[in-house]
């Protein structure tokens, strides 16, 4: 695989924290790929560096093989969608995605900026708001005019941080089935920023699990939420049951009023609630040593009555291969 | 102890105890400042509106026929070169204070927890009566002043340098004392730009100076408006600072408004002077406001 952007032993340290720590990772050209964490764990940080608002303490950072450590933002073949968009309020849509094609050296003549700003806007279906302000558009649409002043520049990498999370739920859905196409599309590598696993799992070719400034693993979602190597990753990607040592997800989770004969690991437990969320279940059971754990269960398979005597089991193969507490 | 009875307060509550004809409180509490505008704005600005129309008194004062004479004499071309003069030092001046104030105003809104001790050090000079300060400069300036007996102790000029009684003195006194009223509108209007805007503009390719431009500039074009008005209206009827610092040379219409009704005891004709410099005032700000409605 071609790397496009490469981090070797980033660290950042903040006189307060230590916010980057030792982290090394390479995007592929073409790759959507996402560093995922929750709040603080070093991944916006991350992208300022890469963005080259902050400078590193220590490491390097690589485009297209060369060093890009000290180079200036404005040097940079990387583009930012920010969080609140970051829209110049004073210029109008077709103005904004103008402002990057402006500045290229050598310069654009006025006939080639304005085919390129108009190509920009239909990418993102913002055809005939040219004219607009940015307090004039929704929130949907202001982040799809981000997106066309940063795709525009076609840059090497797309640095995205938190670009859905200002949008109303349903909006975000959307957006995120816009997102994948887009870079499908463009075949822009993306580097996208979130705290959602869901978002991340769903959008990601690969991703990275940030906790704490350090890298905890790094894989395909598939990988990640199957096989991780760290409670912090099996925990962040989903719901973890950890029954007598062994880690197993709710939807691995199986009830029988029998104890089943081919199950390898079977355990008589007490059903303490059914919770009915529409696709699915949430059946929570008491085992007999105290321990609780919740089974993900289909809606025709869950008919259990709280306090009902239950046996709970799984097969080998779900269990997720992290080290018992 | 004395409680308000049960009785009392039941009455405040109760909707049968009010007046139809109540005054509100709001019109008792705009009633002071109102009185305060009539008595010493309102009606202040009718007197000299009627002087300026009538003759002037035989020792100063005001007299009858009613008469245009006073206004006709302003367009002579002494007095319109004196107007013109106090238009141009206050547009030279308001320039300075923005070229000035700037950077400043930036620096202040970037400077984090610092914020607070910055601005307090710009408003610093306010703690003084502006008298007093304007002598300050004098002394500083005046040929046996600092400023020269130190070049001249050094050896590096041989005569006085003529620093005060000049229009250089006057605009220096004038950017001097309006400073502050620049920087605190640009201040404001710099702390509000939000910062990102200006990680975008970096990572789209700007340099710092085609950001300054391209949106520092742009977004805080209000702030620069109003501090230019706060600047330029005082400095266009200076009259301590040209009097003062220019010594008489450099006369500003404000100095010739006071020598009306001094000197040369013609009432209705400072009156019309002064009427004309509020109008000249009336126009910049309209001009300005058409520019800034969110902010007059």
């Amino acid at each position: 695989m071609d790397t496009v952007l490469e981090l070797r032993a980033l660290t950042k340290h903040y006189p307060s924290q230590l916010a980057v720590s030792d982290l090394s990772l390479a995007v592929h050209r073409g790759e959507f790929f996402s560093l995922l964490g929750p709040s603080g764990c070093g991944k916006t940080t991350t992208l300022r560096l890469i963005a080259g608002f902050e400078t590193p303490t220590s490491g390097e950072i690589l485009l297209n093989g060369r060093p890009v450590t000290d180079q200036k933002p404005y040097h940079r073949d990387v583009s930012t969608v920010f969080q609140n968009y970051a829209l110049f309020p004073h210029l109008s849509v077709a103005q904004n995605v103008a402002f990057g094609l402006a500045r290229r050296r050598p310069k654009l003549d006025r006939k080639a900026i304005t085919r390129k700003v108009e190509e920009a806007l239909a990418l993102v279906q913002l055809t005939g708001k040219e004219a607009r302000l940015p307090n004039q558009i929704s929130g949907g649409e202001r982040q799809r005019v981000a997106l066309a002043r940063s795709l525009v520049l076609e840059p090497q990498v797309l640095l995205l941080d938190e670009p859905l999370s200002a949008l109303d739920p349903k909006l975000r859905k959307q957006m995120r089935g816009e997102l994948k196409n887009l870079q499908r599309r463009t075949g822009i590598g993306f580097l996208f920023i979130t705290h959602d696993q869901e978002e991340a799992l769903s959008l990601s070719d690969r991703m990275a699990v940030l906790n704490q400034g350090r890298l905890e693993q790094l894989g395909t979602p598939r990988e990640l939420y199957q096989q991780p190597q760290t409670r912090f990753v099996a925990g962040f990607l989903g719901d973890v049951n950890w029954v007598n040592g062994s880690a197993v997800r709710p939807e691995a989770l199986r009830l029988s009023r029998q104890r089943p004969d081919n199950a390898a690991h079977s355990f008589p437990a007490v059903v303490a609630a059914s919770i009915y969320l529409g696709n699915c279940v949430h059946v929570h059971a008491v085992l007999e040593d105290g321990a609780s754990c919740v089974a993900e269960l289909p809606q025709d398979h869950s008919d259990f009555a709280d306090g009902e005597r239950v046996h709970i089991w799984w097969q080998s193969c779900d269990e997720l291969p992290i080290p018992a507490r | 102890m004395n409680f308000p009875s049960p009785r009392g307060s039941s009455l405040l509550i109760s909707p049968l105890a009010k007046k139809p004809r109540e005054i509100s409180a709001r019109t008792l509490f705009l009633l002071p400042g109102a009185a305060v505008m009539i008595v010493l704005f309102l009606i202040p600005l009718l007197i000299v509106c009627a002087y300026s129309l009538l003759s002037r008194g035989p020792y100063g004062g005001v007299m009858g026929p009613w008469t245009l004479e006073s206004y006709r004499r302003v367009l002579d071309s002494l007095y319109a070169d004196i107007l013109w003069r106090s238009v141009w030092l206050a547009s030279v001046s308001t320039a300075i204070c923005l070229v000035l104030g700037f950077p400043l105003a930036l620096f202040i809104a970037r400077a984090g927890s610092r914020k607070t001790m910055l601005l307090n050090l710009v408003m610093l000079p306010f703690w003084t009566s502006f008298l007093i300060r304007t002598y300050a400069w004098m002394f500083l300036l005046r040929d046996t002043g600092l400023v020269d007996s130190a070049l001249q102790s050094l050896h590096l000029i041989r005569e006085p340098l003529p620093l005060l009684f000049n229009t250089g003195a006057v605009i220096l006194g004038l950017v001097y004392g309006y400073l502050p009223f620049m920087i605190l509108p640009l201040y404001a209007s710099l702390e509000k730009l939000d910062p990102v805007l200006l990680d975008a503009a970096g990572d789209l390719g700007a340099t710092p100076w085609t950001a300054l431009w391209r949106v520092v500039v742009p977004l805080t074009r209000e702030g620069m408006y109003a501090g230019s008005l706060l600047v330029f209206i005082p400095c266009l009827g200076a009259y301590l600072t040209p009097d003062l610092m220019g010594g008489g040379k450099t006369v500003m219409v404000g100095t010739l408004v006071q020598n009306q009704f001094t000197a040369a005891r013609d009432w209705p004709f400072g009156a019309a002077i002064s009427l004309l410099l509020m109008a000249l005032v009336l126009i910049v700000m309209r001009v300005l406001a058409r520019r800034t409605e969110a902010l007059l």
